[in-house]
Order: C-alpha cells, then structure tokens, then sequence
C-alpha cells in the first residue's frame, strides 16, 4: 500500500478487508433491527480488521533464553523478522492463571500473556548489529585491537592442526601455536582407564611413582608431566569454560569434551554464581543412611508467595530477576493490592521491590549471616518460634502433628572436650542399641533412640539440652544454635552488619507474627558470597524457626 | 481483598449486561454512523478458522476477561464505545516493560515514546519509598493540542481517541502539538532509528506498522517521520479484538482498560470500588486515563507533580 493511499483513505475506511465491507454493506439495509435484536441472539459478533497481532501464522511459540529462567514466549514475525515477543498465554507462568490447553491455536493468537523488558529485547539480541557472524583472528599485537575475518572451515583448521598461525604479526612469525593435535595425546582406551587406575593406586599409597613410570614407561610422553602422573594427559589441557548449558546442549559438549577428547576439564559458572545457596539447600535437605550423609535432594526453596502473608526478600531482586519477573510479581502485586502481603527487603541496594516494601533494610553486602543471626537470637530469647514443629525430631512425630517436614532441633551432638560440637550421638554410644542411622534425643530427662525417616515410632525431643550421657557430654543442635547466637549482643550483630538495632527487631517481629505464612526468600546478594553457604544455612534456619517448610504460604 | 476480587470475572459480568441499557446508546450510534461516516461494525461473525472463537471465561485471568470485554464493546456502534484506561500505580513495579512493548508495537524512535514510567522517589535514606506512575496520552475529550494547530490536524474520534493526520500534522504544526500537550505525551519523530550509527539500521526498526489503521514505515519519507506521535490505545489492535500493548505486557497487571459505558466492564468496575484521581483534571480537559488512589506510598501531589 503506498503512502499516497494511505493518505487519501484516511484511517476509518482502510483495512478492512473485502469480505467485512460486503458484510457491512448488506447490514446497513436493517440497521435498526439488527442492533436491537442481535444482540442477544448469540449470532451477532464484532466484524475484526486485519491485524498481524490477531492472526495465528504471526506466531512462533519458543522459550525465552533471555535469562535462565527460561519463560514461555511467542514471537510475532513480520516479513521473516521477528518484532516482538509476547507471553505465551498457555504457560502459568506468562499468563495465571493460564488459558486450557486445549484452546486452539486460532484463538489464543489475539490473546497475549506478560514478559517482563528483558525477554522482549530478546528482539535486540537476536539483531544485534555487533553479533559477531564471522570468524575473527587477531591481526596485530595481543591488546592492539586488531583483527581480521578468516573462513570457517579456515578456523577449524587451524584449531586442529596448530602452526606458525601469527606469522603476519611482527615478533611471531617463528612462533609455532599448538593445535588440538598435539594435546589430543593419549587415544588408546585401555592405557586411558590402566593409567587413571593407577592414579588411583598411587592417591591410596599402594604405588609409587616410580613403580607407575616403569610400567607405563612406553606412554608417559602424553601426559602433562611423568613425575606428577595424577595429572593426567595432556587432553586435560583442553578447558572448556560454559555459560548456561541448556537441554542438549550439555550432552553435546560432554561427548565431545569428556568422552571423545578426554579431557577432564569442562567447569560450569555455577560455582562462583550460586553455587552456595544449592550446597546449603542440599545440607538442609540431607538424610542419614547407611551411616552416611545422602548429600540432600532439594536445592532451592522459595516462598509459595500466593498464599504468604509476610516475605522477606533477602538478596533477592524479585521485580527484575530472581527466577523470573513475569512468574512472581503478579502474585506479589495482586497480595500488595488486596492488602493480604506486606512484603520486607534486606538488600545494599534500593531496587524497586523495595518501593513497594514496608521496611528496606540496605544491610552491608555480604554480611547476611549477622542480620540472620540476631534475627535467631531475638527469635530464641522472645519464645517467637514454633516449638511444636522444632520438638519432632523424626518423620512419625511430624506426621502426627501433620507436619509434612521435621529438623534436627532436638538431635543431640557430643560435645568436645574443648567445648565445640562434634558429631551426632548415636544410640548405640549409650548402650540403646540401633545402628549408624540411629540418632537420641532427650524427652523428660530419658534419652529416646529414634531413626529420621521412622514413619511409625514417634521420636519428639526437648530442644534446648545441655548434659551428660553416659560419661559423654551433649548437646541439642538448638541449644548450640542459641548459644552462638548469643555469644553477641542484637546491637553488635546489627553492627556487623550495618543494620539499626530496632530495624533488626522489627524485622524479627513481623516475620514470627504470621504463623507459618512468612518466609525469608534469598538468592545470589546472599548466595555470592565466599561465606555464602553460611549466610544461607542461616537464613534458612529462620525459615526452620518458624517451622514454614512445605506450608500454604510459607517455603516450599 | 477489594482489588483482587475486582479482577476475578464472574459469570454475572458477562449476563448482567444490562439490554435496555444499550438501547439508547445503539439507537444514538446509528445516528452517529451517519455522521461520522463510519463503517457498520455488524455482520457475521467469521471463519473460526480465521480467527477462532473467543476464549472461554477463565476465573481470575483479568486479561482474558479484559479481553471479552473489548470483544464485547466492539459489537457496539464506535460512538457508544467509551475506552479508559485505569492504571493501579500500586501494582506497578516501573519495570519498563510496558514501554518497550509499545516501542516494539508502534515502532517508536529515539526522539520519543508513547508511554513513559518515571518514578517519584520521596524520603530520606534509609526511610525511602518511590512511586512509578505510567504515563501516555490520555485522550482528552478537550484536547490542548488541537486546540494548538489548524482544525482537521487533530480530530476527535467518536470513541474518543483523539487522532493525528500524520501527513498534516508535521513541522511547526507537529511542535505545536507537542508543546501544548501538558502530559508531555506528544513527541516529534525525526526518523532516526537507534541502530543508527552501527554496522547496519536492523530490520525490525525499518519494517512497515499500522496505527489508525494506516500502514506505515518510518524509512525516509515514510508518513510517521516528521509527524508528531503519540498513544491512541493501539486502536489498530483493539479493532482486531486485541487488547493494547501496553495491557498485556504488564507483569504487574497495573494497567486496565476497556468500556467505561459498559456497567460491568473491569474499569467501571475498578472505578466503581476505588477511589481515583485523572492528573490535570483540574484543567477541565476531561481525560480518560484514571489513577487509582488508595493507598499510595508518600504525598499524591508530589507524585503527580514529579511525574507530570
């Protein structure tokens, strides 16, 4: 359509499409009756204009990787380019409640769901007019900023078979680079797995050194260094750095890396992201067996932020990050509104959740523990926890009070003699008998034998112990929690951290005084930390105290 | 609970509609029809295939229901449709979103967006609030900047959006617009794109759009460049049953819209239980843009005052 039409027309008659001008035509002759009747009669609907944002070929369904939430988006493509990205309306957490399933394509195309602003620059991403397309080799000096572009194939090459690669860069035209090749040393198999078996040996003592150099004298030119044999073949040279490895992705790279090259060293982010909050989700989440520790199955909690009546986001950027804008902020907007949420949020900075808190707390970064800890401490010495919940030490006691998990509050633990806590106490240590995986608490003054996930013997256990067993001196895990809570005072654990005593207090508060439909929720400005597995061992604690795990409105 | 329960649709909305409520309203659209000189709106409904059928009511889902209730006031004559937006500054988090969407669907340049977020800050550290306040023409039915130009530049649609003529209203004309509107709402496209100055203008900045439903490009000579702009609730959207962009990108659902004439719309309703302010509805311009007011973090004055 040119301009010079779309001029002329005017905007009441374009667009319409031939058959709605023939529909209308033929309306106009019983206007009147029509708009009286037809309203009511189910037969009349509204005659649509065209729009590409209505039509359902307009649309790719995909999941947004903008961040790694992963959202459900759609996207419009105009003329082969993509405009825009939309919710999917069929996915919970771009649309809640979300359209049936069973909608058809054809009518949820003019039905659009929310994405928050970083998914839809998803549309600058994809046409970034910086993304690089082609293969750049550096052409000058490290630092001089210069490159050309080299041929794909040109690329692989090179990366395979090394050579005098910068000779065109004055000072290293006799510089030989190393390629693929010459580190993809050890190929065989057999003295792969023989040597790392060996490796084995030589960590557990039962071989030397030499004893392996003699035996594998024949080989030792692919490893990286023959006198330090636990490091293994040069293959290991080759590192791969990932980002996020999503889906296939990771399978992909694995094969390659691991399995055919045979190297060792392919390493995630995730260690220095948020590597801490899952350790200390797996600690908290841990079960004895055999004697052993399982290592925990469940490495992330939040707040069932629906239902919750009081949250603290605590390093935990809600409105722009945090696992997803478009899945929390409806949920945390629709309880501001209603007035059934009051929300807290302790964070250095002053991020948009926090114009919507009751109290900002701009705590010192990485301090967490310290705020978390007088938060214990005020919480143990007010009697503002939940003592029913912390006296079940087993599965059959929180089945009981129909609790779905149970902590080890009331577990007792020997004491050194220097004072520090050391391991359980088993109950096989003071003659009850039991095996590895069976822990005592102490009811009335009578220590009681019990297993963890004992569904049937109910094991409750007083929760603040200090005492003798046996010749063995013990302690409950809470009494040894209030005692390093107490070993400061609220105002130099509100210093610690940069926190107003009273700020402190309040906080402790509000979050003891609605049941268990309170939650401190964390992420990485708690996590990110070099102590982050403490900060976040301690803020969940404060969600233990209250006993909200796996209840409406608390943390699941 | 007040807001939420506005939100969760009801069977009730969609068979309370009042009959004889819209007799006097359709009888005045045929009227209008004849003035106006605008297309009928009725016929047959079309192919399912085409466009498929309306979406059930989804309790709770106050898109859908939002949704329905466009669908609903588009088998009314234009005259008898009366779109308002109600934004619940409350449940704005002034995460952008809904600029961006708007940018993506009208294609928008650096000189200027349709819809802004500014934020009013207020306290003292570390006692701080900030309030986020969405804002974009609110379609006055007094419209200052018509008032600023020559007649037919800007005219007033007979559902009360108020139009530009893009191949008119340019140069000092367009500036004049732009200076009188006191939302600062109107700007003056001057063409440029923001992928101006890089290896390439990307192609989702050059493709053609629609706004009063004249398709459009802002390539040079294209009839957005020189023209001033600005919000018209994404009429080309809501025509084609789609609510505006702005609506359905809102994570935090603070931004409502639809048919103030029709009694159990979501924002007749949401008027109805809230207390509401329109900025600048002192100047007797009558605009269609509300504010909820409840509760509102720090002094409204100086909000609107920061923003406005």
């Amino acid at each position: 359509m040119s301009e010079q039409n779309n001029k002329q027309q005017g905007s009441q008659g374009a667009g319409l499409t031939r058959r709605e001008v023939l529909a209308s035509s033929a309306f106009l002759g019983g206007a009147a009756a029509g708009m009286l009747a037809g309203h009511t009669s189910g037969e009349a609907a509204p005659v649509l204009r065209e729009s590409d944002a209505a039509r359902p070929e307009s649309y790719i369904y995909t999941t947004c990787l903008q961040c790694n939430t992963g959202c459900e988006i759609k996207v419009r493509i105009q003329e082969g380019v993509a405009v825009k990205v939309e919710g999917n309306p069929y996915a919970p957490r771009t649309m809640d409640p979300h359209i049936p399933w069973t909608t058809p394509i054809a009518s949820a195309a003019s039905v659009q769901g929310y994405t928050c602003p970083k998914g839809q620059a998803g549309i600058q991403t994809a046409y970034d007019p910086y993304r690089i397309t082609k293969v750049l080799k550096r052409a000058g000096k490290r630092g001089e900023g210069k490159w050309m572009t080299i041929p794909f194939h040109q690329a692989i090459r090179e990366i395979a078979e090394g050579g005098y690669l910068f000779s065109h860069v004055p000072g290293e035209e006799r510089r030989w680079v190393e390629g693929l090749k010459d580190i993809w040393a050890l190929r065989d198999p057999a003295v792969a797995s023989g040597m790392a078996a060996d490796v084995a040996k030589i960590r557990k003592k039962t071989m030397t050194v030499e004893e392996f150099k003699a035996k594998w004298a024949e080989h030792l030119h692919v490893l990286i260094d023959p006198d330090h044999p636990d490091f293994g073949p040069k293959n290991n040279q080759l590192v791969f750095n990932w980002g996020r490895l999503k889906a296939g992705r990771s399978d992909f790279f694995s094969r390659f890396w691991n399995r055919s090259f045979g190297s060792v060293n392919g390493h995630g982010h995730t260690t220095v992201c948020q590597g801490s909050i899952y350790f200390a989700g797996k600690a908290m989440s841990d079960q004895p067996s055999g004697g052993k520790w399982s290592g925990g199955a469940k490495s992330y909690w939040m707040a069932d932020v629906s239902h919750s009546e009081f949250v603290i986001y605590w390093g935990a950027n809600v409105f722009e990050g945090n696992y997803g804008p478009p899945l929390k902020v409806p949920k945390i907007t629709r309880g501001l509104t209603s007035g059934r949420l009051k929300i807290a949020v302790v964070d250095p900075r002053f991020h948009p959740a926090a114009a919507k808190a009751w109290k900002w707390i701009p705590i010192k970064p990485g301090t967490d523990a310290a705020l978390a800890v007088g938060m214990i401490r005020w919480i143990l010495d007010n009697n503002r926890f939940d003592r029913r919940y912390l006296e079940n030490a087993n599965k059959a006691a929180a089945a009981a009070d129909g609790e779905a998990t149970w902590s080890n509050g009331a577990w007792l633990v020997k004491i050194g003699s220097d004072g520090s806590p050391g391991k359980f106490l088993r109950a096989s240590e003071i003659g009850l008998g039991g095996d590895a995986d069976t822990f005592v608490c102490l009811r009335g003054g009578q220590p009681v034998a019990f297993k963890s996930d004992d569904a049937s013997n109910v094991a409750e256990g007083d929760l603040f112990v200090d005492t003798t067993l046996a010749g063995m001196r013990v302690k409950s895990v809470l009494q040894i929690l209030k005692e390093e809570a107490s070993a400061r005072t609220l105002d130099q654990w509100a210093a610690e951290c940069g926190v107003m005593t009273t700020d402190l207090i309040e906080l402790a508060r509000e979050f003891t005084s609605h049941g268990k439909k309170a939650v401190v929720e964390i992420h990485r400005g708690v996590s990110q930390h070099t102590n982050g597995f403490y900060n976040v061992l301690a803020c969940y604690t404060l969600n233990l105290l209250i006993g909200n795990l796996d209840w409406q409105g608390g943390l699941v | 609970m007040k807001a939420e329960e506005t939100r969760v649709p009801t069977q009730e909305a969609t068979t309370r509609r009042g009959f004889a409520g819209w007799l006097a309203a359709a009888v005045a659209a045929v009227a209008s029809w004849a003035t106006a000189g605008t297309l009928c709106r009725r016929g047959p409904r079309r192919g399912a295939a085409e466009t498929g059928a309306p979406l059930p009511v989804a309790p709770g889902n106050w898109l859908v229901r939002m949704q329905q209730e466009l669908l609903r006031a588009l088998e009314r004559p234009l005259a008898a449709r009366r779109w308002v937006m109600v934004i619940d500054p409350r449940a704005c988090i002034g995460c952008q979103a809904c600029v961006i969407a708007c940018r993506a669907e009208n294609v928008t340049g650096p000189a200027g967006s349709y819809r802004r977020v500014p934020e009013a800050p207020a306290g003292a550290f570390p006692r701080l609030t900030n309030v986020f306040m969405p804002t974009n023409c609110v379609q006055c039915d007094d419209l200052p900047c018509q008032r600023a130009v020559p007649p037919g530049m800007i005219t007033k649609r007979p559902d009360g959006i108020g139009e530009f003529d893009y191949a008119r209203l340019k140069g000092a004309y367009a500036e004049a617009a732009a200076k009188a509107c006191p939302y600062r709402a109107v700007h003056v496209d001057d063409g440029r794109f923001f992928t101006e100055g890089t290896p390439q203008v990307q192609a989702y900045e050059r493709r053609t759009f629609t706004e009063y439903q004249n398709t459009m490009h802002r390539n040079a000579l294209g009839l957005a460049v020189g023209a001033a702009r600005k919000c018209h609730f994404c009429v080309h959207r809501l025509e084609a049953g789609v609510l505006p962009a702005c609506v359905t990108v809102c994570i935090g659902g603070a931004i409502h819209f639809g048919d103030l004439a029709d009694p159990p719309s979501t924002v007749s309703e949401l008027l109805r239980s809230h207390r509401s302010v329109r900025i600048h509805e002192e100047a007797g311009i009558e605009p269609r843009v509300y504010s909820i007011e409840d509760g509102l973090q720090g002094a409204p004055g100086h909000a609107c005052a920061t923003c406005h």
